[in-house]
C-alpha cells in the first residue's frame, strides 16, 4: 500500500505537497554571517516564502473551520427537539476541512525546518573541512559531536514544531477572539483565569532553564566519556579499571539526572495549572451568564471556544522549552563558528597569513621561518632539490611532532600543497581504497599506483586479493589495523597525492629495519620521489642514514644543526654527539 | 506488541520503583474518585440555572473539583518524574557498566567482536535511546495515562447519569481509538528507518570528527561533507515521507470532534436525549476526552520510539551477554565483580603450548603454529622476527586478547596453576588476567590525573605517593616532566616516547608477574631512552619479561632470544649462541646493515 501512495505522491508537485527535500546543490547558508537567533529565524523564512506562506494560509482556513465549532454547538442546543438528519452534514464539512488543511499546514511547516537541518549541518561540517585547526581545538571531539549532531537537531525543533505551534496560537486568537467578543464582550473577562495560569506556567517553565542548559552540557561530557572509553576498552579491561569507568559515569550519569529532574519538576507543576485555569474561566463564565440571562447554552458556546483555545495554549510550554533549548544549541553553533571565522593567538604567533593565499608555483621552494622555544627558526627549503629526503632529528619533548604540523600548516597557508602523515595516523571506518583516495574517485592507473605501494609497503597480504584488498573495510578509527599497518596506510596515502612535500612525523618507528630498508629504498626506486621533498621525523639512526640532508632541532637554540648525512660520521658534529649518546645508552644496558 | 512482552520487565527491576509505582498508583485512584463527578457536576450547571440560589453552590462545587484535580494531578507528575528519573540511572549505568566490562576476545572462528559496536552506535545506545525514554515524561506520555483514567472515570460518570448516551459515546470513541491504533501500527516502519537513518548520521560524524586536525593539512577531496551530505540527505528525505503519516494522522484524530457532534445528531432520535443539561454534559465530556484522544496519536509514536529504544537496548545487552528478563535487579552496587586478589602468587614457571591460530581473516598470512616455550620467573626474554612473522600475535594470545584455536598458556603458582586456553570462559580469563600485563604500541594515556594513568583507580593516594617518590629517586627525569601528579596530564602534550614511559610505569606499580612489551618505538632521545632504560630495568627485577622490538640492541642482552618466522619459532637461545650456532639468526643480523659501531660491537662480542 505504501508503494502506491509512493507512486501517486510522485505526480504531485513537490512545491504543494512537499515530501522530497532539496537536493544538494540547493543547501543553504545560514551560519556565515553569525545571525542573531531572530535573524536566523527571518532569513528562514525568506528562504521559504512560498512555503510559509502556504503553510499561514492553510492554518486560517483550519482555524475558521473550527471556529464555527462552539456557535454550532450552541444552536443544537436550542434547537434540541427539531432536528434532522441534514443538520449533520456541517460538521461533516468542517470535518474534512480539518483534516486536509490541518495536514497540510503540519508538512508546509516542517518541509523548511528538516531541510535547514540538513543544510546547516552540511555547512558545519564544510566549514571544519576547511578551517585551520587550531581555531577549533579548544572542543573537544564531544563536543564537536554534540554540535554536529544534536544542536543541529534542536534548531530544527525550534524552526519546525515551535514556529508552528507560535503561528497556531496567534492565528486562532486572531480568529476565535472576535467572534467571541461579537457574542458577548463581558465573556472575555472570564478568559482571564486562562491568561493568568498561561503566564503562571510561563514563568514556571523560565525558571528551570538553568538546569536545562547544564543537563545538556552534561550529556555532551557523558559522550566524550563514552568516546575515551572507546578507544581504551583494551588498557581499561587489562588493568581491571573498569569500576573506576563505571563510578566516572555513575557520576556524571546522576549529575545530568539531577539537572533534568529539577527542570522537569517545573513542567510538572505548570502542566496541570492550564486544565486549572480553564476549569476557574468555565466557573467564572457561570456567574456572568446567569447574571446576563444568556441562556444554558451558552455555557456549550464558551466552553467550545475554550476548548479550541487550549490546545494551541498547550503548546506554549513545549514552545518554551524548545527555545530555551534551542536558544543554548545556538549560541553553542554560533560559537563554534565564531572560534573558526577568527583568527587563532597560535596562527599569530606562527604568522600565518589572514587569508590563505592561492596556490603558488610548483617550482619554487619556499623559506620557511617557525617558532621553536621562543625562537624564530628558519629553514630555507630552496637549497634542497627535489627527490631529497631530510630527516629530522631532536631530543624526545623538543616538539618535532608540533614543529612539522605547524610547518604543514604555515606552507599551506602560503599557498604550497603538502602531504602529511601523522604520528598516529587517523584512519576511516570505510575501505581501504576509500582511505587511501578519500573523497576523489580514481583513475585505473592510480588504482595500480596504489596496488604497487602497497606491495611495497608490505600489506599486500591483508587480503587475497587486489579487489578484495581494496574493498577491506579498516573499522572504526581503523582499528582492524596495527598502529605500523595504519601508518604505512596514511604513507601511500600521502605518496597518492600530488603535494610537492611530504611530511611525516616518524611513519617507520613501528616497522622493523629490513622492511624500512625495502621501503626507503623502493620509493627511490620507483621514482615515488621524483618532483618531491621529502621531510621525516625519526629517532633510528639507521632511517636517517637513509636520507640524503638531516635537521637537528634542540631546546637551545645554539645547538640547531642542518647538514648531509654524511656529518652524521663526523666527530665533531651536533648529530654525531646526538646518535653517540644513544649507542652509549644501549652498550651499558 | 506494545503491553507488557519481557523485555519491559527491566522498568520494574531498580531500587525503589516499587514505591514510587504504588504512589504513582494511589494518586490515579484518586483521580478517578472525582473524574466520575465531573459529567454531573456540570449537568448541575445547566440544571440549577434557573435556581439563582442554588447555581452558586454548583458553581463552587465544580470549582472545587477542579483545584482537587490539579493538586492530585501535581503529586502525578512529580512521582513519575521520580520514577524516570532512577529509571534512566540504572538503565545508562547498567548498559555502561555492561559494555565496558564486557570481556571480547579475538578468536579465529568470530573474529573481532568489537566490529559489533562501533563508537556512534554505542552512544546511540546509551545515550539516544535513553533519551527516548526520558522523552516519555518530557512530551508527556505520562500524563497521558491519568488523563485516560481522568476520561474512563468521566465516562462512568456520564454513563451512570444516562445509559444510553453513554453508551453511545463509549462506543464511537473506543471505535475511534481503535482507529487510531491501528493507523500508528501501519507507521511503524516509517519510524524505524528514520531512526536507522539518525544512527548513520551519528557514525557518520563519529567518522570524520576525529579525522579533521590530520585531514586538514591533506587535500582530501571533502571526504566528510560528501559522506555528510549523503547521510544527512537520507534522514531528511526518510523524515519528510514519515512526517506525511505523522500529520495526517494528528489530523484525522482532531477531525473527530465535528465527527461525534455529527453523530450524535444522526444519533439522537435513538438515544433519547431530553434534556439540555445532559447535552451539556455529553458535550462537556466530548471535549475533555478529544484531547486525550488526541493526544494518544502524538504519545504512541513516543511510547513506540521509546520501545524501540528499549529494543534496541536490549539487543545491545544480548549481544554483551546479558539479558533484560533474566537479571533479577539492575546490580550496580556490586558493581564489577572484584577480581580475586591475586597478589600472593609466585610465579614458578611459564609454560607456552600454541598448536595453532590464525586471524579470521588472514587468507595466506601465516599461521602460529607448534609453539612450545618454557620460561623461569624474571627472565628476560626477546622476540625477534621479521614483520609479519606473528611474534606481536602471539604476545597478544599470552596476553589473554586473543583466544588461540588450539593451545594453553600456562602459569604456574606455589600452590595453583592458572591457565588460558581454548576452552577458557570469562571466569578464568578474569584470574589469568591480573597475572598478565601488555604494555601496547596504543599506549592509552587518559585525559586524567598522572595519578590515575597510572593507578587506573587502584590503591590509595597515600600509596601513591610513596611509589611515586621512590620511583621518582630512581628516574630522576620523571620529576621534570611531572612535577605534580595530582595535574591532569593533556596526551596531545606527550610525545609517544612519553606515553610508552607511563605506561611501563604502570605495568611496574601492578607488580604483574608476566610483563608483555610490544613494538617498543626504537631509538628515543638519550634523556628518554636513559629513563625507559631505567624503568624497563624495574620491571624485570620483579616480572617476567617478554619484549617484540626492531631493533636487536634491546633484546641483545636477554636470557633468551625466540626468532620466529612464518608463524613458528626458528631458533631460541642467547645472542652468543645464536651467532654461533644459528646460520639463520647470522643471516639475519648481516642483512640489517648495521651501521659500522654496531657491527663492531656484534664482532667483538663473537669474538669473546
Amino acid at each position: 500500500m505504501t508503494s502506491l501512495t509512493t507512486k501517486l505522491l510522485a505526480l504531485v508537485p513537490n512545491s504543494l505537497f512537499p515530501v522530497r527535500g532539496p537536493s544538494i546543490e540547493k543547501a543553504k547558508n545560514y551560519l556565515n554571517d553569525r545571525l542573531s537567533l531572530s535573524q536566523l529565524l527571518w532569513r528562514q523564512i525568506t528562504f521559504y516564502k512560498l512555503d510559509y506562506f502556504l503553510a499561514v494560509m492553510t492554518l486560517v482556513v483550519t482555524h475558521w473551520a473550527q471556529a464555527e465549532l462552539p456557535f454550532m454547538g450552541k444552536s443544537l442546543a436550542d434547537n434540541m427537539h427539531s432536528l434532522s438528519w441534514s443538520d449533520a452534514w456541517p460538521f461533516l464539512l468542517i470535518a474534512t476541512l480539518t483534516l486536509v488543511f490541518r495536514t497540510l499546514s503540519r508538512l508546509y511547516f516542517f518541509f523548511p525546518a528538516r531541510a535547514m537541518e540538513r543544510d546547516m549541518r552540511l555547512e558545519l561540517v564544510k566549514l571544519l573541512e576547511k578551517t585551520p585547526p587550531p581555531r577549533y581545538k579548544n572542543f573537544s571531539s564531544g563536543q564537536l559531536f554534540q554540535i554536529l549532531s544534536n544542536d543541529t537537531e534542536q534548531m530544527r525543533a525550534l524552526i519546525g514544531f515551535a514556529l508552528l505551534q507560535l503561528a497556531n496560537l496567534v492565528i486562532a486568537l486572531l480568529i476565535l477572539l472576535p467572534k467571541l467578543i461579537a457574542f458577548e464582550p463581558r465573556l472575555v473577562y472570564s478568559l482571564l483565569p486562562l491568561l493568568i495560569s498561561l503566564v503562571v506556567f510561563i514563568l514556571l517553565v523560565n525558571g528551570t532553564r538553568g538546569y536545562q542548559k547544564k543537563a545538556l552540557e552534561l550529556q555532551g561530557e557523558m559522550q566524550g566519556l563514552i568516546l575515551e572509553s572507546y578507544s581504551a576498552k583494551k588498557t581499561i579491561k587489562h588493568y581491571h579499571s573498569d569500576a573506576s569507568f563505571c563510578q566516572k559515569f555513575n557520576v556524571l550519569n546522576g549529575l545530568e539526572l539531577k539537572n533534568f529532574f529539577y527542570s522537569a519538576v517545573g513542567v510538572a507543576l505548570a502542566t496541570p495549572i492550564l486544565p486549572l485555569g480553564m476549569g476557574v474561566a468555565l466557573c467564572h463564565a457561570g456567574y456572568i451568564i446567569n447574571e446576563l440571562h444568556l441562556g444554558a447554552s451558552a455555557f456549550i458556546l464558551f466552553s467550545g471556544i475554550t476548548f479550541f483555545l487550549m490546545e494551541p495554549l498547550g503548546f506554549i510550554s513545549w514552545i518554551g522549552v524548545v527555545a530555551a533549548q534551542s536558544w543554548a544549541s545556538y549560541k553553542r553553533i554560533t560559537g563554534l563558528v565564531e572560534s573558526c571565522q577568527t583568527t587563532n593567538e597560535e596562527e599569530r604567533l606562527l604568522n600565518l597569513p589572514e587569508k590563505f593565499c592561492l596556490p603558488v608555483n610548483r617550482a619554487q621552494l619556499p623559506l620557511v621561518s617557525l617558532p621553536l622555544w621562543g625562537q624564530q627558526m628558519t629553514i630555507d627549503l630552496s637549497q634542497f632539490d627535489y627527490g631529497t629526503a631530510i630527516a629530522l632529528l631532536g631530543p624526545t619533548g623538543v616538539g618535532k611532532s608540533t614543529w612539522l604540523y605547524n610547518l604543514g600548516l604555515k606552507l599551506k597557508s602560503e599557498g604550497h600543497q603538502v602531504a602529511y602523515v601523522a604520528q598516529s595516523p587517523y584512519l576511516y571506518n570505510d575501505t581501504f581504497i576509500t582511505n587511501l583516495f578519500l573523497g576523489k574517485t580514481p583513475t585505473e592507473s592510480e588504482k595500480e599506483l596504489a596496488f604497487k605501494l602497497t606491495v611495497l609497503m608490505g600489506l599486500d597480504y591483508l587480503a587475497p586479493s587486489k579487489e578484495e584488498l581494496f574493498q577491506l573495510n579498516l573499522g572504526e578509527q581503523g582499528k582492524k589495523l596495527s598502529g605500523g599497518q595504519a601508518k604505512r596506510v596514511a604513507m601511500i596515502r600521502s605518496l597518492l597525492l600530488t603535494a610537492p612535500i611530504l611530511l611525516w612525523d616518524d611513519p617507520l618507528a613501528a616497522v622493523d629495519i629490513l622492511l624500512e630498508k625495502q621501503i626507503l629504498e623502493g620509493l627511490r626506486e620507483y621514482g615515488l620521489l621524483n618532483g618531491k621533498l621529502l621531510l621525516m621525523s625519526t629517532h633510528r639512526l639507521t632511517t636517517a642514514r637513509q636520507c640524503d640532508h638531516y635537521i637537528l632541532l634542540d631546546k637551545n637554540f645554539e645547538k640547531h644543526e642542518q647538514g648531509p648525512i654524511a656529518n652524521l660520521q663526523n666527530n665533531q658534529s651536533r648529530g654525531y654527539d646526538f646518535f653517540s649518546k644513544q649507542m652509549e645508552a644501549t652498550l651499558s644496558v | 506488541m506494545i503491553f507488557f512482552p519481557s523485555k519491559w520487565k527491566l522498568l520494574f527491576q531498580f531500587k525503589s520503583a516499587g514505591l514510587y509505582l504504588l504512589i504513582i498508583f494511589v494518586v490515579l485512584g484518586m483521580t478517578s474518585w472525582y473524574g466520575a463527578k465531573i459529567p454531573l457536576l456540570v449537568s448541575d450547571l445547566s440544571h440549577t440555572y434557573d435556581h439563582p440560589e442554588k447555581i452558586s453552590a454548583s458553581i463552587m462545587a465544580l470549582l472545587f473539583a477542579f483545584i482537587y484535580l490539579f493538586i492530585v494531578r501535581v503529586f502525578y507528575q512529580i512521582f513519575t518524574n521520580l520514577y524516570v528519573r532512577g529509571l534512566l540511572f540504572y538503565l545508562r549505568s547498567f548498559l555502561y557498566q555492561s559494555w565496558v566490562c564486557h570481556r571480547d576476545v579475538v578468536n579465529e572462528k568470530d573474529g573481532d567482536p568489537n566490529d559489533r559496536f562501533p563508537a556512534g552506535e554505542v552512544i546511540a545506545r546509551l545515550m539516544n535511546d535513553s533519551q527516548a525514554v526520558k522523552e516519555l515524561i518530557t512530551s508527556g506520555t505520562f500524563a497521558i495515562v491519568i488523563d485516560l483514567f481522568f476520561v474512563f472515570s468521566a465516562l462512568a460518570g456520564l454513563c451512570l447519569m444516562h445509559a444510553k448516551s453513554g453508551f453511545l459515546v463509549f462506543a464511537v470513541e473506543l471505535g475511534a481509538s481503535i482507529f487510531l491504533i491501528w493507523g500508528s501500527g501501519a507507521m511503524r516502519e516509517a519510524f524505524h528507518e528514520v531512526r536507522h537513518a539518525r544512527g548513520l548520521i551519528s557514525r557518520q560524524i563519529a567518522n570524520v570528527g576525529p579525522g579533521l586536525k590530520e585531514g586538514y593539512l591533506n587535500p582530501n577531496y571533502d571526504y566528510a561533507s560528501k559522506t555528510g551530505a549523503h547521510a544527512y540527505s537520507e534522514f531528511m528525505n526518510k523524515q519528510l515521507w514519515a512526517n506525511v503519516w505523522d500529520s495526517g494522522y494528528y489530523s484525522v484524530a482532531e477531525g473527530l470532534y465535528p465527527i461525534m457532534l455529527a453523530l450524535l445528531i444522526l444519533f439522537f432520535p435513538m438515544t433519547e436525549v431530553k434534556e439540555a443539561a445532559l447535552l451539556l454534559a455529553i458535550i462537556d465530556f466530548i471535549q475533555r476526552s478529544i484531547n486525550p484522544i488526541k493526544n494518544i496519536a502524538g504519545k504512541i509514536t513516543n511510547i513506540q520510539r521509546a520501545q524501540v529504544g528499549l529494543e534496541k537496548m536490549n539487543e545491545f545487552l544480548k549481544a554483551l551477554g546479558k539479558d533484560f528478563g533474566s537479571e533479577k535487579e539492575m546490580d550496580l552496587q556490586i558493581n564489577v565483580k572484584a577480581p580475586q586478589n591475586l597478589g600472593h602468587f609466585q610465579l614458578q614457571k611459564m609454560q607456552i603450548d600454541i598448536d595453532s591460530f590464525a586471524y579470521k581473516k588472514s587468507h595466506g598470512a601465516f599461521r602460529l603454529q607448534h609453539i612450545h616455550l618454557q620460561f623461569s620467573p624474571k627472565a628476560k626474554i626477546g622476540l625477534v622476527g621479521e614483520s609479519g612473522c606473528g611474534k606481536s600475535t602471539l604476545l597478544q594470545i599470552i596476553a589473554g586478547n586473543c583466544r588461540p584455536t588450539s593451545g594453553t598458556i600456562s602459569l604456574f603458582g606455589a600452590d595453583e596453576i592458572s591457565r588460558f586456553s581454548d576452552q577458557s570462559n570469562e571466569k578464568d580469563f578474569e584470574i589469568y588476567g591480573q597475572l598478565v600485563c601488555l604494555v601496547g604500541q596504543e599506549a592509552h594515556v587518559f585525559q586524567d590525573t598522572l595519578y590515575f594513568n597510572i593507578t587506573m583507580g587502584k590503591g590509595t593516594e597515600q600509596e601513591f605517593s610513596v611509589f611515586w617518590h621512590h620511583v621518582c629517586d630512581l628516574i630522576p627525569q620523571l620529576r621534570s616532566w611531572w612535577p605534580d601528579w595530582r595535574m591532569n596530564v593533556m596526551p596531545k602534550n606527550l610525545s609517544h616516547g612519553q606515553k610508552q614511559l607511563m605506561t611501563v610505569l604502570r605495568a611496574f606499580y601492578f607488580k604483574r608477574p608476566v610483563v608483555l612489551y610490544d613494538e617498543i618505538a626504537a631509538g628515543l632521545d638519550s634523556n628518554l631512552e636513559e629513563a625507559l632504560r631505567l624503568a624497563l630495568q624495574l620491571v624485570q627485577g620483579q616480572s617476567l619479561v617478554m619484549t617484540v622490538a626492531h631493533r636487536l640492541e634491546t633484546v641483545m642482552n636477554s636470557d633468551v632470544i625466540i626468532l620466529m618466522d612464518k608463524g613458528t619459532v626458528v631458533a631460541k637461545g642467547t645472542h652468543q649462541e645464536l651467532l654461533t650456532k644459528e646460520p639463520s639468526y647470522s643471516r639475519f643480523l648481516q642483512e640489517l646493515n648495521l651501521n659500522q659501531k654496531e657491527k663492531n660491537i656484534a664482532e667483538i662480542e663473537s669474538k669473546g
